[in-house]
């Protein structure tokens, strides 16, 4: 594949099976939040806040134009580089409930950790695309998950788990479409699946007897598979005292997804009140401002993490349906756009984001069904939230742009 | 190009596969809640943001049996606040004190302390039972007190110039150790229920159907009110309750007893119903509204002069002299005596080696069964049981309902006790017993104990001519009336005895003179029962009989007051008196009229 080289003009037909469904995606949330914001007067409500930022962001995207898409695409590390301070900047932060994952200028709040999931994506197509030759080697496949890591961990400890898991899964995703060896992502991965498969001995001892297996039959060396069994092995014995060292409220979040009646006035509490309010939807739903649930306040932040519980109690199973196929078009439009593009960075950020996508609508919908842990990620296009919104957007703008570079 | 080609697609391909199927599955969840599991959610859905109130019913009244009121209801005001509501307001609240008459100090503290998550909003009670003036003056001044409310609920109002406490008895709260007992009836902690008297025996009657409203509640369970598509249930009150007890007899019954310990009983002897009914001392049932404050339910329960024991039922006595009644009865049906036959009685009886008393110096001279009754003469009837022997005694004793229930309508009646032949060898098994226990015992003294209403059935079986009825309070028979006894004993027999009593009162030197009432036809008994601990316990029992054929039973116990000629007597003339008064009988002309 050539390299990203041709001029840039910046006219081209918009993409109309990636906007159709961005945009009743974003009709389907601020009809979510216009039901949220029902009670609230009008210009405080997080209705109008959205439609503001809704209205910022359209403005954005369309000035981004005005920047050729190689611009940002070759300014990657640089990016990277301030995206790294400003993430460090988080920390000096004065601490808003119980995070410190805000940027403060000038009264406006920001999050780093959302641009830098663009930032991150831009750093790793350049990479995996300047690179790939080399990629064949284990050694060198280890350099872009450890771009992702470097800043995950930053996030990590702001603290926001789900972002950082973000972040990782999308390198995954880029490195599989780069062309790193599966084999090679599969001994990358297995770290973690030993880490989690610590805690309970049966799926300890499975999981080992798996990968036994896996390593025996590709043939590997010896030695190399040797090193493998051994960090796994440690990696699924230390994981409880790993265990103990995350943040209480990570702990229950994640026993919660295990149990969501064991605690009923915590996260437990949010899905049970989150799940009661999808399971009384039905079908239809129960109509625009008459959801109990929504109304009466018994499921936690509507506006936010839930938004789509909302929309699954007011409007019913038909409008969830509606929101995944429109989910699942948007994204697999993205991945047939990036199959067939002819630039290797434009392919790899357009699946970069395709992912980044993907995981907070798995999440984030998991979550509000008890099927993930309470992460905190945002529901894409619907979630209330300034900085998420113009991610999003911006992801979808750059898409068209990079699309639009092509001869 | 082509196999880089290639490969995308196969890669193209396996992210889609990724993409479907992650999709699928969240698809798949939501489809079970929403569909599958539907109903379950939507059941817990509506739990959460429904809150039912139970409206209590209004207890059953009880009226007298001219349907005058002797308890009702009424509206107790609660000064209440939603803390969350006052939070900001607690000077001006404080003032509130001056119409309360507390400390200010207080209604701050209670509003603070309701310093929960949800109990800020939950109504917290400043003052119990406003009384109307105060809460005019709080209603002009609302507007001084920002989130002040009244609560409303009812509670027991005794109206009647007559207590009646012992008759009615009291509430009780529903409280733990008792919980499950009630439950079952579904009663819940906090809820009141009958404790003693009609107020138990009736709990079913008067306790009504308790109904519902259903309010919408938010997270923090603040009231939204109510919901309009689920129609409010509303209570069923309780049943009126009409008693036999007649209002104004039963105050004029209190004021005899005023100051006395003991029993009033009047009965119709016919029905058994029950006119009046003082167990002396008593208490007011004022204080005692709804739950009653432990404190005073101890006071009482552990006064020196028992005024929670209900006498006419509970308390056990030696029924003195009127008990020759029963010796009488006994020496008539078994045909072992002549009534006519004479004793000489020179006011000492030699028995064995021990020297028995006559209550008259120097004796009553030659005297016959109903001169012995009249006079109540001790040596005729030392004679007359052993003439009739122990077990005739105790077999009449037992015929006129002396050691058994009555029947009344009162819950956990005592039985008295007739002491038999078996008891009498167990009870002296170490040093035997003897024909001298006898002596006592027909005298009604000794181990025989029996209930004032006791004395008052016999009295109507005797007035009514064999009858053995249930007393009862409750003017309704259906609800707690057991069907009447006959005795069997030849007439002549309650004739004989009925004649004696009319002499008792009406006869030279009749005992129970002091009963009579002029122009009335009064028959009695009296007795004095020997009590270790002071004066004897004084006893009349007797009836009156209108010229229109209706009968009245006074049974009057006055515990160490004494000679039952000079004390109970008197009293019992006040009450026929005072029903002659009340119940004028017919004149002659207006009975032809009727007929």
């Amino acid at each position: 594949m050539p390299k990203l080289t041709r001029s840039y003009t910046g006219l081209m037909v918009w993409d109309a099976l990636i906007l159709i469904p961005v945009g009743v995606l974003l009709l389907l949330g601020f009809t979510g939040l216009f039901s949220t914001s029902l009670a609230a007067p009008f210009f405080s409500s997080t209705f109008f806040r959205q439609l503001i930022w809704l209205v910022l962001s359209l403005g954005l995207v369309w000035l981004l134009k005005l920047i050729s898409p190689r611009v940002y695409m070759d300014q990657a590390y640089r990016l990277y580089a301030l995206m790294i301070v400003l993430l460090l900047l988080t920390y000096f932060m004065p601490a808003v409930s119980g995070g410190r994952r805000w940027l403060v200028i000038g009264g406006i709040g920001l999050q780093p950790s959302e641009f830098g999931k663009i930032i991150v994506v831009l750093a790793l197509a350049k990479f995996l695309a300047e690179n790939q030759p080399k990629l064949e080697r284990f050694h060198f496949a280890l350099l872009p998950l450890a771009i992702a890591g470097g800043p995950a961990l930053l996030i990590i400890g702001q603290p926001d788990l789900g972002t950082a898991i973000i972040f990782m899964t999308t390198a995954f995703a880029m490195m599989y479409w780069a062309g790193v060896a599966p084999m090679h992502l599969f001994v990358m991965a297995a770290p973690v699946i030993s880490l989690l498969a610590g805690f309970n001995f049966y799926t300890f001892s499975l999981w080992m007897l798996l990968l036994v297996l896996v390593l025996y039959f590709s043939r590997s060396k010896l030695r190399w598979s040797v090193i493998n069994f051994v960090v796994n092995a440690s990696f699924g014995t230390l994981a409880p005292t790993l265990w103990n060292k995350l943040q209480p409220y990570q702990q229950r979040r994640i026993l919660t997804m295990l149990d969501a009646t064991s605690d009923p006035q915590g996260a437990g509490y949010q899905v049970l009140q989150s799940r009661t309010a999808i399971g009384s939807g039905g079908f239809f739903g129960k109509g625009l401002g008459e959801g109990t649930q929504t109304h009466l306040r018994f499921l936690p932040v509507t506006d936010t993490d839930f938004i789509i519980a909302v929309i699954g109690e007011e409007f019913g199973f038909i409008a969830i349906l509606l929101a995944l196929i429109l989910y699942g078009w948007l994204l697999l439009r993205m991945i047939d756009r990036a199959a067939t593009t002819q630039y290797r960075s434009a392919s790899l950020t357009i699946v970069g984001f395709a992912t980044i996508l993907l995981v907070h609508v798995f999440v984030n919908m998991g979550m509000a069904t008890g099927l993930m842990p309470v992460t905190g990620l945002p529901l894409p296009f619907m979630s209330y939230g300034g900085s998420f919104l113009l991610t999003c957007l911006l992801m979808i703008g750059m898409t068209h742009y990079i699309l639009a570079v092509e001869p | 190009m082509s196999t880089a080609g290639t490969a995308l697609l196969g890669r193209r391909n396996l992210m889609a596969a990724v993409i479907i199927i992650l999709l699928v599955t969240i698809g798949m969840r939501f489809f079970q809640f929403q569909i599958i599991l539907h109903d379950k959610y939507a059941s817990y859905a509506e739990n959460n943001s429904i809150r039912t109130v139970r409206l209590r019913a209004p207890r059953g009244i009880i009226l007298d049996r001219n349907g005058y009121y002797l308890v009702t209801n009424r509206p107790q005001f609660n000064l209440a606040v939603i803390p969350a509501e006052v939070e900001h307001s607690l000077t001006e609240l404080e003032s509130l004190s001056r119409y309360l008459e507390i400390e200010p100090e207080y209604i701050s503290n209670l509003v603070s302390a309701a310093d929960g998550l949800y109990q800020r909003f939950q109504p917290v009670t400043l003052y119990e039972d406003v009384s109307f003036i105060q809460r005019s003056y709080i209603e002009e001044h609302r507007l001084e007190f920002p989130g002040i409310f009244f609560v409303d609920h009812t509670i027991r109002h005794y109206p009647s110039r007559a207590r009646g406490t012992h008759v009615i008895g009291y509430l009780r709260n529903v409280a733990e150790e008792d919980f499950a007992e009630y439950r079952k009836d579904g009663y819940r902690m906090g809820d009141v229920v009958g404790f003693a008297g009609l107020e138990k025996l009736l709990e079913r009657q008067l306790r009504g159907e308790e109904g519902y409203r259903y309010h919408l509640v938010d997270n923090l369970l603040r009231d939204l009110g109510e919901i309009p598509n689920k129609p409010t249930q509303y209570p069923v009150p309780g049943d009126s309750i009409r008693l036999a007890l007649d209002v104004e007899m039963q105050a004029q019954g209190e004021r005899l007893m005023e100051g006395r310990l003991g029993s009033l009983i009047v009965m119709e002897p016919t029905t058994g119903e029950i006119y009046v009914f003082v167990s002396a001392p008593d208490y007011v049932l004022g204080p005692f509204v709804g739950p009653i404050p432990q404190t005073l339910w101890e006071y009482w329960r552990d006064h020196p002069a028992k005024v929670m024991l209900n006498r006419p039922i509970n308390g056990l006595y030696p029924p003195g002299s009127i008990y020759k009644l029963v010796a009488a009865a006994a020496a008539l049906a078994g045909g072992r005596i002549d009534p006519a036959a004479t004793v000489e009685c020179n006011a000492v009886y030699q028995f064995g080696n021990r020297v028995f008393h006559c209550n008259i110096w120097p004796g009553h001279g030659v005297v016959d069964l109903k001169d012995a009754l009249r006079l109540s003469c001790n040596i005729y009837f030392y004679k007359l049981i052993q003439q009739i022997g122990f077990e005739a005694w105790v077999e009449m004793s037992l015929m006129l309902g002396f050691g058994a229930p009555t029947g009344i309508d009162l819950p956990q009646e005592s039985l008295g006790l007739v002491p038999t032949r078996k008891y009498m060898d167990r009870k002296y098994a170490a040093e035997g017993w003897t024909a001298g226990h006898l002596l006592n015992m027909v005298l009604g003294q000794g181990d025989l104990l029996v209930t004032p209403i006791q004395v008052v059935r016999m009295t109507a079986a005797i007035a009514n001519g064999g009858l053995l009825v249930n007393p009862r309070l409750v003017l309704d028979p259906e609800l707690t009336s057991r069907s009447p006894e006959a005795i069997k004993l030849p007439g002549w027999i309650w004739n004989y005895l009925q004649e004696a009593m009319y002499e008792v009162v009406n006869g030279e030197k009749g005992t129970g003179f002091r009963a009579k009432v002029p122009g009335a036809k009064i028959y009695g008994k009296t007795g004095t029962a020997q009590n270790p601990h002071g004066n004897g316990h004084s006893w009349f029992t007797g009836y009156l009989e209108t010229e229109d054929g209706r009968q009245l039973v006074v049974t009057v116990l006055v515990e160490m007051g004494g000679l039952g000629s000079r004390v109970a007597a008197p009293l019992a003339a006040e009450v026929f008196r005072f029903y002659l008064e009340r119940y004028p009988p017919a004149k002659e002309g207006q009975l032809a009229q009727a007929h």
